[in-house]
């Protein structure tokens, strides 16, 4: 009989030993002094329109935006320290209930004492607002109180015995006051005198501590009654009653009810003092029907069991206040976390599987496996070597088809578990297999279970019962497999390092190519069919079915070292690392990391320890407990910053000032450094805050900080708008910016009146400057004209001086004129007769042009014997010096040649040459002329059809066949220049054969200047001229020759006599 | 509050520095329970007024969350006194701020007035409960700041009253002034102490059961007055100056007074009032309250202030065996 107690004290001892409180984790953050609190007794907590927290401590009332507590205390004008609760009604005037000194409220950013509450040595324990905008208020054990909008405070009469412990009014605007002696409702139509109408049924002589509404409709409550329970209340009729009661599945007998709190989901929290919270989750959203109650203690990592107040955020995290503990967040969770927390061997997870069917989660640990059931956070089952299993690692679990487990261990091989009769089967050993360690196991659809061990591939098929073993001699590339996985194309590929991605189908391996080998620790598919592998070492490669694609670090991935890869259900890829996860949603490119510091609070992931669940929510195995996350939840902070601009710090020389945004702010001219605060608040993670501002009349540009605040250094007159916008943690920005207004104003001289006036002042001084120029003008035009008749007179008896001087003058040049023309006659007398060479050279031209009415230059012609001679000479000078030159030259070459018979060309120069040297005595010391001449002179002989040519200083140019060949004369002229006797001039003959074409000339053909330039014609043009037109009939030569020279001058004067004489033979 | 009490005050909280009486009745006490009946009982059962007063006294310097513990606070089961059937309540209450202690009627031996001044921090009303019998039931957290600030006292002072609000039996107690909610563990520098005392005594001959009123500055006589001692043994007070000397005891529901020439050795000590059995006698419940030659009311300190007093013998004088 001993025997057998004892027995079943061990059995009962065991499985009470064996039983594992699995509670979700919770990634709580707690707030203390050493935060900034000041105080870590928080009575009462909200949330103003800006999105700053309010906290009501013992030692001040605070404000909280997520990074920095700001403390208020009497300094500030409140009444008192020690704030017991608040309530901000619907004008936004916040009202502080104190511990001992009445009511304070806050408007705006200032506090003022409710003046009449001073003297109440009691404690404000509850706030309500009715329709009429009326506040009320209960002092502990003294009665209700009513403020209206002008302040005024009123002693609510309500005739009740008992102390009311907390108020609120339905949507009929009717008071419902909690007492200790149960819950009454009254109409308020008289406010001072609120008529009861009736106490609500099943609550009569309860302590009701709390009264809040269940919804947002006012129509259905909750009152709390310690020791019992929450009391859902509704109306019936005019009055309410007891609906339903929540009260053992609180799970407390004490039930002592600290704090009730309605979430914005009509979610319950009832804060148990000393025992955390309850959440309780009803089945529909008028908190009817079933409810599920979680509760969340010091086993789901709430830091203290003792709260005082409860609050949601507009983003949904939830605070807590408690009492000597702190503030404490629990943020709105990315993941769910699940542990014993009892940091045991069962919490380092090695591997995952999620019954289909029942939901029941196993789990591979390192001593065994455990069966972990969700609804009820228990360990349901622990199977180790106690149990007819074994004592070792589980690295794979999978269940087959028909509902078995298998289960893959690290050192003793494969066993089977059929989760219905809880019985293990060693099948390494049943099958004689060897007892390896197995990483992996996954099921084909022909019937097969594969592992993947340390020592290759096992094949297992069912139907045969036969296991086949594959390894690198039948074609895998490395017998340490890590991972299997099977494919939507039943594809079986096989993760191992030092490879490449390979697989194998019908009996065939297939290495994937233009890969390098990499260890590879797993690989998965995604919906689309793309193919994941996460290597270590090599990050995360993506491969189509042609190409790959990888991602490292650079792409957002956490680590290149990736332990799992697995597909949720919205075909994001998750990653498992070291120290954290990475996912790459599908409509992104890179991969977003989740870490410690983003609140993962399980961040070290054991390799391939990933399952996805029926619902396609994936689940990570760590070395602390299992981290879920459910696809189904919305778990992106869709809300946005509730952004506000704290302020504006103006400062000068003169003004150091702050304004805040309510202000006008409007500032005299000058320099001003403006530097801007202001703050998104999101208290998903306010570290995550970003802000992108611009200022308006400055830059229109958005510009992007992380900071809250903004200096801009140097600006001056003119309005500006700061308009400010901000994100949250995932980045959901504000849809419209919150701004801020100043003006600087313009300096007075850039005023319009100051400038009209500056206009008016300077049209008027033009004008009287126009006036005054008028007038001197007028002066001096009166002056000018005097001037002018003077000069005019003096003009007319000048003009008359200068007349007679003209015609003077016009009649000495008439005179001169005159002799010149005579002179002209007589050099005409002298010059041959055209007509004579035109005898014996009919097809020939003389261009005669001299500059005045004689010329310097002359064309001279003779016929001697059968020769015929035929000079063209350029004098010195021009003009009458030039005529007198030619009469000389004339009158000696007569005589040369046509009296002493001299034939020979260059003996006529040099006679001549002589001859005028004498005739101006050049040759003697004292003789100053220099005049002389260039000369060029032709003999033919016709007969025998030769010409000898000689030059002084003139050319002659002779044109066969359009061949033009010069023969250059002498250097030096004839007299003048040198004064020298006897100089030897040259002949040169020419063969002449019908048709050639010769000339000779004058230079001033080639010296003439073109019309607007000052370039001459010159001998190289002439010569191309001659060339040209060579072809040419001699008078139309001459004419072509003209033309040529006027086109050449235009308007030029001719600036030296010119002869050119042209002769074809 | 006149000087002398302040002065009085004042050496307290200096001499109560390093002391932990959190305890009540505490271990140097030698009180089995403290004793409250049911308004409805006969005070010849041993208490007056039906009214227990209890002070604790907490150090400005503490931030942490202090807790009240009751053991055995319902009216029922074991340790409490049964007249007919279990059929009392008793109203555990907690007060703090303004007037918690310095509103005078706070510190009265009779309940008269506003006793329960101050504000009311948490309230608990234990009938025959088996949840509650001789177990601990914790009143709290309670943030220090809570109670009255007392400089004098040493700090913030919360006021425990316990009412017999219904029923006639009696309810025996003890009290705990707790860092800890579901452990006693004394706050370093806290102090206890009532004006007046309702206790049960042990029921055995030769026991003996001590209360410590505090002399302070200007006391030349004490008046101890007992309530319904039933002649079971004797009072004898021992002091640094007073080897025993014998007060006399009260019989059966009535009130008796003795009163003591204080010397000079006594100023700044404390008194022990002894109580000593001399028959066997059971559920014999006493209420005592000291005063000074002027009425004022003398605090007991759970933890006596100055030590447990031992009497000082003078040199040349041989010592008794």
């Amino acid at each position: 009989m001993l025997k057998r107690r004892l027995y079943i004290l061990l059995i009962t001892a065991f499985l009470f030993a064996g039983k594992i409180l699995v509670a979700q984790t919770y990634n709580f953050k707690t707030y203390t002094e050493d935060d900034g609190l000041p105080q870590s007794y928080i009575y009462c907590i909200s949330q103003n329109s800006k999105g700053f927290l309010y906290l009501s401590t013992g030692d001040g009332f605070c404000e909280f935006g997520g990074t920095r507590f700001t403390n208020y205390t009497i300094r500030d004008s409140l009444a008192e320290n020690f704030i017991n609760t608040h309530y901000t009604d619907s004008r936004g005037i916040t009202w502080i209930g104190h511990f001992q000194s009445g009511v304070s409220y806050r408007k705006g950013t200032k506090f003022f004492k409710l003046k009449g509450t001073e003297k109440l040595e009691t404690k404000i324990i509850s706030f309500a607002e009715d329709n009429k905008k009326n506040v009320w208020y209960v002092a502990q054990q003294v009665g209700i109180f009513k403020v209206d909008s002008a302040f005024k405070i009123d002693s609510v009469n309500t005739g009740l015995g008992s102390a009311i412990n907390s108020i609120c009014f339905d949507s009929d605007d009717n008071l419902l006051a909690a007492t200790n002696e149960g819950l009454f409702l009254f109409r308020t139509d008289n406010p001072k005198k609120p008529v009861k109408v009736c106490p609500v049924n099943g609550l009569a002589d309860k302590n009701i501590k709390f009264i809040i509404s269940a919804d947002s409709a006012k129509t259905v409550f909750w009152a709390a009654v310690p020791g019992e329970g929450v009391f859902k209340v509704q109306k019936t009729g005019s009055c309410y009653q007891v609906v339903s009661k929540i009260s053992s599945a609180l799970g407390s007998q004490a039930l002592s009810i600290s704090a009730l709190f309605s979430d914005n989901s009509q979610n319950l929290w009832v804060a148990l003092n000393g025992e955390g919270l309850r959440k309780i989750s009803f089945s529909d959203k008028n908190v009817n029907g079933s409810f599920f109650i979680t509760q969340i203690n010091r086993q789901n990592g709430l830091g203290n069991e003792y709260i005082q107040s409860i609050f949601q955020d507009f983003e949904g995290n939830m605070w807590f206040g408690t009492m000597g503990g702190g503030l404490i967040e629990m943020p709105m969770n990315k993941f769910n976390y699940y542990s014993s927390r009892h940091g045991q061997e069962q919490d380092n997870i090695k591997c995952i599987l999620i019954d289909s069917k029942t939901r029941a989660i196993w789990l591979g640990h390192d001593k065994g496996m455990s069966e972990f059931n969700l609804q009820n956070s228990n360990e349901n089952a622990r199977y180790d070597a106690a149990n007819g299993f074994v004592n070792d690692e589980v690295n794979a679990l999978m269940q087959d088809s028909t509902g078995f487990i298998w289960i893959g261990t690290n050192a003793n091989g494969i066993f089977t578990f059929d989760p219905i009769t809880k019985k293990f089967e060693n099948f390494s050993k049943k099958n004689k297999l060897p007892a390896i360690g197995v990483n992996s196991i996954a099921q084909t659809k022909n019937g097969f279970i594969i592992f993947g061990t340390t020592e290759g591939v096992y094949m297992y098929q069912v139907k045969t019962g036969k296991t086949t073993v594959v390894t690198t001699i039948e074609g895998l590339l490395h017998n340490n497999v890590q991972q299997i996985f099977v494919d939507k194309q039943k594809r079986t590929w096989f993760s191992s390092h030092g490879a490449v991605p390979y697989y194998l189908k019908n009996d065939e391996f297939t290495y994937l190519k233009n890969i390098p080998a990499f260890n590879i620790n797993s690989v998965t598919q995604d919906n689309d069919g793309l193919i994941w592998i996460a290597t270590e070492g090599d990050g995360v490669y993506s491969y189509n079915g042609g190409e790959f694609k990888n991602y490292k670090v650079d792409e957002g991935l956490l680590s290149n070292f990736c332990y799992f890869i697995i597909a949720d259900k919205n075909n994001a890829i998750w990653v498992g690392h070291k120290n954290g996860l990475s996912k790459k949603p599908v409509t992104e490119k890179i991969f977003k990391r989740f870490t410690k510091a983003d609140g993962l609070i399980f961040p070290e992931n054991n390799v391939n320890s990933c399952f996805s669940d029926a619902k396609g929510n994936v689940w990570f195995g760590t070395s602390s407990g299992i981290v879920n996350y459910d696809c189904e939840v919305n778990r992106i902070n869709m809300h946005e910053p509730r952004t506000s601009i704290v302020g504006i710090r103006l400062n000068n020389q003169n003004i150091n000032q702050f304004y805040s945004p309510d202000q006008e702010i409007i500032l005299p001219y000058g320099y001003y450094s403006a530097t801007i605060d202001f703050i998104g608040i999101s208290l998903v993670d306010a570290s995550k805050v970003n802000y992108k501002y611009r200022l308006l009349g400055l830059d229109s540009l958005w510009r992007y900080t992380s900071e809250r605040s903004k200096e801009f250094p140097k600006i001056t007159e003119g309005t500006y708008v700061f308009q400010l916008m901000a994100c949250n943690n995932d980045g959901v920005w504000n849809s419209k910016p919150v701004e801020i207004e100043f003006e600087i104003s313009i300096p007075f001289y850039k005023k319009t009146w100051i400038q009209v006036l500056s206009g008016a002042i300077l049209i008027l001084l033009v004008y009287l400057v126009v006036l005054w120029r008028t007038r001197s003008l007028v002066r001096a035009r009166e002056l000018l004209r005097r001037l002018v008749e003077e000069k005019t007179v003096q003009l007319k008896e000048e003009k008359e001086i200068v007349e007679n001087i003209k015609s003077v003058l016009e009649e000495k040049n008439k005179d001169i004129t005159d002799s010149i023309n005579y002179a002209k006659r007589i050099q005409e007398a002298i010059l041959p007769s055209q007509a004579a060479i035109l005898k014996n050279f009919p097809d020939s031209f003389i261009y005669y042009r001299p500059k005045d009415i004689v010329s310097g230059d002359f064309y001279w012609f003779a016929e001697v014997e059968d020769y015929f001679f035929i000079a063209a000479v350029d004098c010195t000078g021009h003009g009458i010096p030039g005529a007198f030159m030619s009469l000389i030259a004339s009158t000696l070459l007569n005589e040369i040649v046509k009296n002493k018979r001299e034939v020979a060309p260059s003996q006529i120069l040099q006679n001549l040459n002589n001859g005028i040297i004498e005739s101006l005595k050049q040759n003697e010391s004292d003789s100053s002329s220099r005049d002389g001449m260039d000369m060029a002179i032709c003999r033919v002989d016709k007969k025998k059809s030769k010409l000898v040519f000689a030059g002084a200083a003139r050319p002659f140019y002779h044109i066969r066949n359009k061949n033009l060949t010069e023969i250059k004369g002498q250097g030096y002229p004839i007299g003048g220049h040198y004064g020298l006797m006897n100089l030897k001039y040259s002949d040169s003959e020419i063969d002449l054969q019908k048709g050639d074409v010769f000339y000779i000339s004058s230079d001033g053909y080639a010296d003439q200047f073109k019309g607007g330039d000052k370039k001459k014609f010159s001998t190289k043009r002439l010569k191309m001229l001659l060339q040209e037109i060579s072809i040419h009939p001699m008078e139309k030569q001459q004419t072509l020759l003209n033309e040529a020279f006027e086109s050449w001058r235009v308007e030029e004067k001719q600036i030296d006599d010119i002869l050119i004489v042209g002769i074809r033979v | 509050m006149n000087i002398k009490n302040s002065i009085v005050c004042f050496l307290l909280f200096l001499f109560c520095k390093g002391v932990y009486g959190q305890q009540v009745p505490s271990n140097d006490e030698k009180i089995p329970f403290l004793c409250t009946f049911s308004k409805s009982a006969d005070p010849d059962w041993g208490d007056d007024d039906f009214v227990q007063i209890f002070f604790f006294v907490i150090p400005q310097s503490e931030k942490n969350p202090v807790y009240i513990r009751v053991f055995d606070p319902d009216v029922g089961g074991k340790n409490d006194e049964i007249h007919g059937e279990f059929n009392s309540k008793t109203r555990f209450s907690i007060y703090g701020g303004k007037g918690a202690i310095s509103n005078p009627d706070a510190k009265k031996n009779t309940p008269t007035g506003n006793y329960k001044s101050g504000i009311e921090l948490g309230s608990k009303v234990f009938s025959h409960d088996t949840a509650y019998d001789n177990k601990w039931y914790t009143f709290g957290p309670f943030n220090p700041v809570e109670g009255e600030l007392q400089p004098e006292f040493g700090g913030y002072v919360f006021k425990m009253v316990i009412e017999g609000v219904e029923g006639d039996d009696g309810n025996l107690y003890r009290l705990f002034l707790s860092s800890q909610p579901t452990n006693n563990k004394a706050i370093e520098g806290a102090n206890a102490f009532a004006y007046e005392y309702s206790l049960r005594l042990f029921d055995t001959k030769g026991s003996v059961s001590h209360l410590y009123p505090f002399v302070g500055p200007g006391v030349t006589s004490v008046q101890i007055k007992v309530f319904d001692f039933d002649d079971d043994g004797i009072l004898r007070i021992v002091s640094v100056a007073k080897k025993g000397e014998l007060a006399k005891s009260s019989g059966n529901g009535n009130w008796l007074t003795t009163e003591h020439k204080v010397v000079n050795e006594e100023i700044n000590t404390s008194l022990d009032i002894q109580f000593i059995k001399q028959k066997d006698a059971k559920n014999n419940n006493v209420v005592v309250n000291v005063t000074n030659q002027y009425g004022e009311l003398m605090p007991f300190f759970t933890a006596p202030i100055g030590g447990v007093p031992k009497f000082k013998f003078k040199i040349g004088v041989k010592a008794e065996k």
